[in-house]
């Protein structure tokens, strides 16, 4: 089940928000072992605000966070304008148009399979997302390890500047393209992910 | 000095390759324009719709060191290669002893690759669990220094020039695909079975034994390899032998 979540919309999503943030704990803090401020058992920074809008993947049936993605507005501090902009070669992409995607979080519970598949829902509920709001773009900062599995999404890509070392991990900005045809390429691409998720969940409660 | 412009132009032309040859071509002027004098890429492809793997393989080494890398299986005792398994970020070959531990037959096969005029080189690793894996590589002419300045310039190219390559592999098994042949008869039988008719009614309409449409219908079955008649009506509409009109009816 898909969440959007907005700073109107938190009281109707507390479990979700609660199991996503616990997550990214899990995830950024625990394993990662990334240098980012802690909140009792949650991962919350600066960006978490009331401008913060999330999509959230919960199963279901269990309610539980099965991965997540974090979109900040670029007229208003976010992560690569604020924190890396170095990472841009020339100006850091910002305006009404433009979103950043961060803080992508998949669940440590989910296999290797359903990992794809919670990545690919997350991702292609985001380019809907952007195509029903007049989103023409999302930068994000990631690792060049995670370089192959972005483009491997299908979308257009251009990289904002050459990858930098920050904290031993060569990292770079990217800007991802939202046009009329991402949608076709996420499915030449075979990662466009728009209900099966909940498909295959109704399937495994009726065996 | 790297120039984000050239990676951009490299992406944009990569991306509109449609064939090997033409990726071939904008990753050796690449090459050059980074400064250096080879580049390999080499990825297997799983494609799932048909079950089969594709390898890509481009490069312009030293003819006769990619001969001997392939006549001789050199490919798996590469310590190049093995180095590229266990991580996901660009590596100087001059590093490699950092990433594994190298062995006298590692030490031998670069030693040839050196005799054959391959020297240092920078090898991008990119991995896609289940789908694919590969490497893209630049490297010098033996004698030659890598240019330092243009490594992070190569790790861009290199996720690129994979990701172009992976698309071509997909787009060729799909055009490879080959469209199970289905008789008239068979398709009449697969009509009506969209249209809800139980065997018995099909054998009715056509004038035929009721298994005699089993046995056309499992036979459609088994070229489309697909166990169920539901899987065999959607994969035939997708096929376009049959329309939606003629299902809805």
């Amino acid at each position: 089940m898909i969440n959007y979540v907005s700073s109107t919309s938190m009281r109707q999503h507390e479990s979700a928000l609660d199991g996503m943030f616990r997550d990214r704990k899990r995830v950024f803090v625990d394993r990662l072992k990334w240098d980012i401020p802690v909140d009792g058992p949650y991962e919350r920074d600066q960006f978490d605000d009331e401008y913060a809008e999330y999509i959230i993947l919960c199963d279901p049936r269990s309610e539980r966070h099965l991965g997540s993605l974090r979109i900040l507005r670029t007229d208003r501090p976010h992560i690569l304008g604020d924190v890396f902009p170095m990472l841009c070669e020339g100006e850091v992409p910002v305006g009404p148009e433009i979103r950043e995607l961060t803080r992508l979080c998949l669940s440590p519970d989910l296999r290797a399979a359903d990992r794809l598949q919670v990545r690919n829902r997350l991702f292609t509920t985001a380019v809907e997302y952007a195509l029903l709001n007049d989103i023409q773009g999302y930068t994000g900062v990631a690792a060049v390890s995670w370089y192959a599995q972005l483009l491997s999404l299908g979308w257009r890509c251009t990289p904002l500047g050459f990858p930098l070392l920050i904290d031993g991990e060569r990292v770079a900005a990217l800007l991802a393209h939202i046009e009329h045809d991402t949608i076709n390429l996420f499915r030449e691409a075979g990662t466009y992910n728009s209900g099966d998720l909940q498909i295959a969940y109704d399937l495994r409660r009726a065996a | 000095m790297p120039q984000l412009a050239d990676v951009n132009r490299f992406i944009e032309l990569s991306r509109r390759a449609r064939s090997l040859d033409g990726l071939n071509l904008v990753l050796n002027s690449i090459t050059h324009e980074m400064g250096f004098d080879y580049y390999a890429l080499v990825q297997h492809v799983d494609i799932r719709r048909s079950n089969s793997q594709d390898t890509i393989w481009l490069e312009n080494y030293p003819k006769s060191w990619a001969e001997a890398f392939v006549a001789h299986g050199l490919y798996a005792s590469d310590p190049i290669h093995v180095a590229s398994q266990s991580t996901n970020v660009g590596f100087l070959w001059s590093d490699v002893s950092n990433i594994i531990k190298m062995t006298a037959h590692h030490r031998r096969v670069l030693e040839q690759a050196q005799r054959e005029g391959l020297g240092d080189g920078f090898t991008v690793p990119a991995h896609l669990p289940g789908v694919s894996n590969g490497t893209c590589s630049f490297g010098v002419r033996y004698g030659r220094d890598v240019p330092e300045d243009n490594l992070m310039m190569a790790q861009l190219v290199g996720a690129f020039a994979f990701e172009a390559g992976r698309k071509i592999a997909v787009q060729r098994a799909k055009d490879d695909y080959e469209k199970p042949k289905l008789t008239t008869r068979q398709l009449e039988c697969l009509t009506l079975i969209a249209r809800g008719k139980t065997d018995g009614e099909i054998a009715t309409i056509l004038g035929v034994k009721e298994s005699t449409v089993r046995d056309y219908v499992e036979e459609a079955c088994a070229r489309y390899d697909v166990r169920r008649r539901v899987q065999l009506v959607v994969r035939s509409i997708h096929d376009g032998h049959l329309t939606l009109r003629d299902a809805i009816g």
